[in-house]
């Protein structure tokens, strides 16, 4: 009834031609067909933000997107941050900010920070913090996040 | 006596955090093997239920179905429970909860297994079920567990109640009531599992302790525990949440029938429905204090609804009775304390135990009287707070590190920095101030508990620790690897720490009661310890002087100017490699069942924390402006990781004073993140400082002892009192929603207007 | 004692046919040729979550997010113009909305995480009919209308009569292609608020409330004065009885009182559920109606 569709889609850079089904979510596609599994599942309803990509440069929830519907478009994902073994600065202040505890939220956190950071490159903490609202942390109380976000917004501009 | 450390004290980011912020830390969903099957579990609808047949032929009969098994299925014992094994693992008969577990569906894809699953039919007989602890203590009332509704009864006595009271100038009493709170934790319970060629059973599991995850599996497949290996995965928080391996059985379960690998993954609204929760209580409290402003005596009844099971909460009241007193002295004590059954979600081991709901009570009643004695909150506080001298409600004196005197007079500064700001209030706005304080026992205070460790040097100058305590996140990894490197002189990046393998790790017992740092820091300090001594007595014999004139740094040893790698002493003594094994049991008493007197443990925690509140009289919505959290840690093992469980666990108490409450309509009623609301980024206060007490631990690694739940404890208690404060009236329930707030706000206004008339 | 039964758990999608026409009119056709077996799928933050969650089950998703008739935000000859899958991140953003709309600019604000409000739509959040869509009370107070597109005629209907039931509206296998919204007159000011349960932008509100007014320039108040409510009601509503009230008279604070009452006892018809008890929410109506009044009523002394 629900038969594959073709998607060519640019993953992290890198061009994919696959055969999906409709209902495989954009989530799954990326854990179960690409093997990416930095992309976490925590809710399934769009509510934890731990599957959170870059779809088109935007922030999105990967459990709410069907993979079918990025046909043509391009996704970033956790793995498609860093290059050649350099971490991008926000994988960096979050190490050094001791944002890191379970992880589990860390690469869905790190790229919401990151569309939040190529939007307003100079965020208020307010603006931080409701930029995150959709990433939920039940670790760190978010205190170290958003001093990192903070902190990544001052080396991407450039200063210190 | 102060010592320079290399390692220790020093923050450090967790050893595996790059792995993370590059997502290529491995959790158990992120695993896959070949011909893999898919379980799903069926679950009761009813929230008590005999269970007259199950029929399975149409779910069998199902595309991509390989199994559906049931209770008759299990070739062991059929029961689970971290502590108490009263918990089947498929219900056999009898449903207590709507949530039970009562087949499981084994498919090629979780589609297909969850479409079978609706194929299954249950015949059910419904029976009478409660929900309610207090009338589930009625005589008459429906009998949620064979053996009936109380499942525990604890207590405390101490003194002459009578008397006590009878001394008292002033006596307050309340009844407090406290949420059903939810783990949360972000990465829900999931589990993989295969048999070996010669049909061993491995298992991947997100948990908190790989050994009981083995106990489990092996007794309900009747199997030697040494034919079961656990590797606890990366696994994405616990807080006491992940101490049941039901997820582990069911797909070991399916594994052993099949032989083929299977995994189970919960779903969100799973995993709200059928893991169990920290205990909601109803506690009735009353509390007195003389002329002077002290306490006299306390007399407090503590109901903790235990859900279906009683699994931990036999472990869970204990600990509330026996922290009934708090930070302070009190001579007389009535406490007592019942874990009663409901047919409702099982209920056990969160981050907090049990002391965040009696420190809610306490911490209240004592605002209350020092409004009534017409004293500062902090000052009463002061006259009646725990020393070197004064026990516990335990009867325990803990000869060292008990800071809270030196807490008082700090928050004492911070409460008169903060009282300007209560006339900077704007209109429709209510300012407040409070404080509250907690103390709590480090490990499992009901019986002792070990922690193993085996340390091994290499020649290299690396070393292996292997501990079976598992880093469910905290950081606790980490903090081995410094114990271990700053014992043996090493780089912290030269250890390698193993606490996820019961073929590798020793059974240290759980991850939990902020046990870790305490206990196996100091086994793994005295393992390290023993290797230290071994070689330096090998360089000494090299050297011909004496064993403490030897330094160990690096991976070589040096006398003066002479010096020799390890590898070359281990090479001239035929050593390949020096291991160790310790053990730490602190000296510890369990409370007397009836007077619950004792040692029951080996060190405590103390936290004060205050916060200024803001309520909206409209709408009766709570904000945080400002909240300092004052923790005594011993001494700190690694700065950024105690931060951060400072952080973590007062935002989790944040969760537990305004926002979550797991509700029951049938089963659990709200089962997504959009009903069950933690804290967001937008929730923290606007300011939050964390301020770290640090009083060395004489019998901790390093000074160190147990911190991370401790910063969760007090947090209800503080911003109720703080709520209190601003609104005039005193909160007796959490969670603080707008909603409760506003009603006792409305209440007030109309007993105000009728004063008036 | 009554326990109804669990809804069936949360599970993958299941599966169904998924259709990405590229233009109106091969939409139209393959609506028609689906007979009521599909759902538009725009966003999909509502719908794919009703299914994982089993409340809904369709056959078919129609996406409609490739089609340039809907897509896009326009100003024109006066009016704003909202295609029905902009996304409300979108609208948060658009400067246009942002100084001309500030009530609308800050409901699209607080609809949702980042991650929602980057898939979520203006058409979706009105055609899902939900009593507590952020962005209806806005719109109803603005005076919005929605083009409704079907095969063989389109009709533009006020937002006041589009929404029938609780997820119900009167669209008959139509499809929501458009918002308009007048360009409000210089004076217009209007305000937004919710109430959620945190301070996190995806609450779904307990109560939400928009006011917006025209003040008449003279001492005899507004020319206009709309209230709009949400979660209040079976379906987002104007708060009628409440801006009878008001009509023609100063904002003096006896009045904003006794409107906001009105708006609470009569307007609101409020059910209770695991956001709040009828009680509180009628008594936040009568808070945030009575606070945003006060609060125009500052903004344009002259009129109050």
């Amino acid at each position: 009834m629900s038969r594959p569709r073709k998607i060519r889609v640019t993953i992290n850079g890198r061009k994919v031609e696959a055969a999906v089904a409709p209902n495989q979510t954009l989530a799954e596609f990326l854990r179960c067909h690409l093997s990416l599994t930095g992309t976490k599942e925590g809710c399934d309803t769009g509510d934890c933000g731990a599957c959170t990509v870059l779809l088109d440069g935007k922030a999105v929830n990967s459990c709410l997107v069907l993979a079918v519907e990025t046909h043509g478009g391009s996704v970033t994902t956790i793995e498609g941050l860093s290059s050649d073994g350099e971490l991008h600065p926000l994988q960096q202040v979050f190490i050094d900010n001791g944002t890191v505890q379970c992880g589990f939220c860390t690469p869905g956190m790190i790229l919401g920070a990151k569309a939040l950071l190529d939007e307003n490159p100079n965020p208020s903490e307010e603006d931080i913090r409701l930029g995150l609202a959709g990433n939920l942390c039940r670790c760190t109380g978010y205190v170290n996040i958003v001093k990192a976000v903070g902190a990544a917004a001052k080396v991407l501009r450039g200063g210190k | 006596m102060s010592v320079a450390y290399q390692v220790v004290g020093k923050p450090m980011p967790r050893t595996d955090a790059q792995s993370k912020v590059l997502g290529q830390a491995q959790y158990t969903d992120d695993l896959s093997l070949p011909r893999m099957l898919f379980v799903k579990v069926l679950r009761s609808p009813h929230p008590h239920a005999r269970i007259r047949a199950i029929k399975t032929s149409a779910a069998q009969k199902q595309p991509g179905i390989v199994a559906v098994l049931t209770a008759k299925d299990i070739p062991g014992e059929n029961s689970m429970g971290p502590i108490i094994k009263d918990q089947q693992i498929l219900c056999a008969d009898l449903v207590r909860y709507a949530g039970d577990a009562v087949a499981l569906v084994a498919g090629e894809t979780e589609q297909a297994a969850e479409v079978a699953l609706e194929r299954i039919e249950v015949d059910y007989e419904e029976l009478p079920f409660v929900f309610d602890p207090l009338k589930a203590l009625e005589p008459d009332a429906p009998v949620a567990h064979e053996g009936g509704n109380i499942g525990t009864h604890m207590k405390v006595r101490r003194g002459d109640i009578e008397a006590g009271f009878g001394q008292a100038a002033a006596v307050v009493e309340a009844r407090f009531i406290t949420p059903r709170v939810e783990h949360a934790y972000i990465e829900p319970e999931v589990a993989l599992v295969s048999l070996d060629a010669q049909g061993d059973v491995s298992v991947w599991s997100s948990t908190q302790y790989a050994h009981l995850d083995r106990e489990e599996v092996a007794r309900m497949l009747a199997l030697p525990q040494s034919r079961v290996r656990v590797r606890q995965m990366v696994t994405g928080g616990g807080f006491g949440g992940k101490l049941n391996p039901h997820a582990q059985c069911y797909a070991a379960l399916v594994a052993w029938k099949t032989g083929r690998p299977a995994k189970v993954h919960y779903h969100r609204d799973e995993s709200l429905i059928a893991s169990y929760k920290a205990h909601p209580y109803v506690i009735d409290m009353k509390l007195g204090a003389d002329r002077e402003g002290r306490l006299t005596a306390i007399d407090a009844r503590l109901v903790g609804n235990t859900g279906a099971y009683l699994c931990q909460g036999r472990a869970v009241i204990t600990k509330s009775v026996t922290h009934v007193s708090g930070v302070y002295y009190i001579p007389n004590i009535k406490a007592d304390a019942y874990a009663v059954h409901t047919n409702t979600v099982p209920c056990g081991a969160m981050r907090g135990y049990g002391v965040p709901q009696v420190a809610f009570a306490l911490e209240s009643l004592i605002d209350e009287l020092a409004d009534r004695l017409g004293l500062e909150p902090l000052e009463l506080r002061m006259r009646n707070a725990l020393d070197t001298t004064l026990p516990n409600a335990t009867g325990q004196i803990m000869p060292a590190s008990i800071p809270v005197k030196e807490m008082l007079a700090r928050a004492k500064t911070s409460v008169e920095s903060l009282r300007p700001l209560l006339k900077e209030t704007p209109p429709g706005r209510k300012r407040g101030i409070g404080v509250g304080c907690s103390s709590r026992g480090i490990g499992s205070i009901r019986k002792a508990s070990r922690s193993t460790a085996v340390v091994s040097l290499h020649p290299d100058g690396s070393a292996t620790v292997a501990c079976g305590h598992v880093d469910l996140g905290q950081g606790s990894d980490t903090m081995m690897a410094q114990v271990a490197a700053e014992e043996l002189g090493l780089d912290v990046d030269r250890v390698r720490v193993i606490t996820n393998d019961t073929a590798i790790s020793p059974d240290c017992e759980s991850t939990s009661a902020s046990r870790v740092t305490y206990l196996s820091g100091n086994a793994v300090r005295f393992a390290a310890a023993k290797i230290k001594t071994r070689v330096l007595d090998l360089a000494a014999r090299e050297f011909d002087c004496a064993a403490d004139e030897v330094k160990m740094r690096n991976g070589a040893v040096a006398h003066r100017e002479q010096g020799l790698s390890l590898a070359a002493l281990f090479g001239k003594n035929t050593m390949h490699i020096i291991t160790e094994v310790a053990e730490h049991l602190p000296a510890t008493t369990p409370p007397d069942p009836e007077t619950g007197q004792g040692k029951p443990a080996g060190t405590y925690n103390f936290n004060v924390h205050i916060a200024l509140v803001e309520v909206d009289e409209g709408t009766g919505k709570v904000e945080t402006l400002k909240y300092l959290a004052m923790g005594d840690v011993g001494k700190m093992l690694n700065p950024m990781v105690v931060e951060g469980q400072m952080h973590g666990g007062m935002m989790m108490g944040m969760g537990f004073a305004l926002s979550e409450e797991v509700k029951i309509d049938c089963g659990v009623a709200n089962s997504t993140f959009a009903t069950y609301l933690i804290p967001t980024a937008c929730d923290v206060p606007r300011e939050l400082i964390v301020d770290v007490i640090e009083d060395a631990e004489p019998t901790g690694p390093f000074g160190a002892k147990g911190f991370s739940e401790g910063s969760l404890d007090p947090v209800g208690a503080t911003m109720a009192n703080a709520v209190s404060n601003a609104i005039g009236v005193r909160v007796t329930q959490l969670p603080m929603t707008g909603e409760r707030i506003h009603q006792l706000l409305r209440r007030r206004g109309e007993a105000v207007l009728k004063a008036v008339n | 004692m009554f326990c109804g039964n669990k809804s069936p758990m949360l599970g993958r999608l299941p599966s169904f046919d998924y259709y990405r026409p590229a233009t109106l009119d091969e939409t139209l056709t393959a609506m028609e040729r689906l007979n009521g077996n599909f759902c538009v799928l725009a966003g999909g933050t509502d719908l794919l979550v009703g299914m994982k969650e089993r409340r809904g089950r369709h056959p078919a998703l129609l996406d409609i997010k490739a089609l340039p008739e809907l897509a896009g935000i326009r100003a024109d000859n006066g009016t704003l113009c909202l295609g029905a899958t902009v996304t409300t991140r979108a609208i948060a953003q658009s400067p246009l909305v942002r100084e001309r709309f500030p009530m609308l600019f800050q409901s699209m604000k607080l609809l949702g995480s980042m991650q929602i409000g980057n898939r979520a739509t203006i058409g979706g959040n009105l055609a899902n009919g939900s009593p507590a869509a952020d962005g209806a009370p806005p719109l109803l107070a603005l005076g919005a209308s929605v083009k409704l597109v079907g095969k063989t005629k389109e009709r533009w209907v006020p937002l006041d009569n589009f929404f029938i039931g609780p997820k119900k509206t009167i669209i008959e296998g139509e499809l929501l292609a458009e918002v308009r919204i007048p360009t409000p007159p210089p004076s217009g000011r209007g305000i937004f608020y919710k109430l959620g349960p945190r301070n996190a932008p995806e609450d779904i509100c307990i109560v939400s409330a928009a006011v917006y007014g025209v003040p008449d320039g003279g001492a005899n108040g507004w020319k206009e004065l709309r209230i709009a409510l949400g979660a209040v009601a079976p379906t987002p509503i104007r708060a009628r009885h409440a801006e009878e009230r008001l009509r023609g008279q100063p904002l003096e604070p006896k009045l904003v009182e006794e409107a906001a009452r009105i708006a609470a006892d009569r307007d609101a018809t409020p059910i209770s559920d695991i956001r709040g008890s009828a009680d509180y929410r009628r008594e936040m109506v009568y808070v945030l109606v009575k606070r945003a009044l006060e609060q125009i009523a500052r903004d344009y002394p002259s009129a109050a």
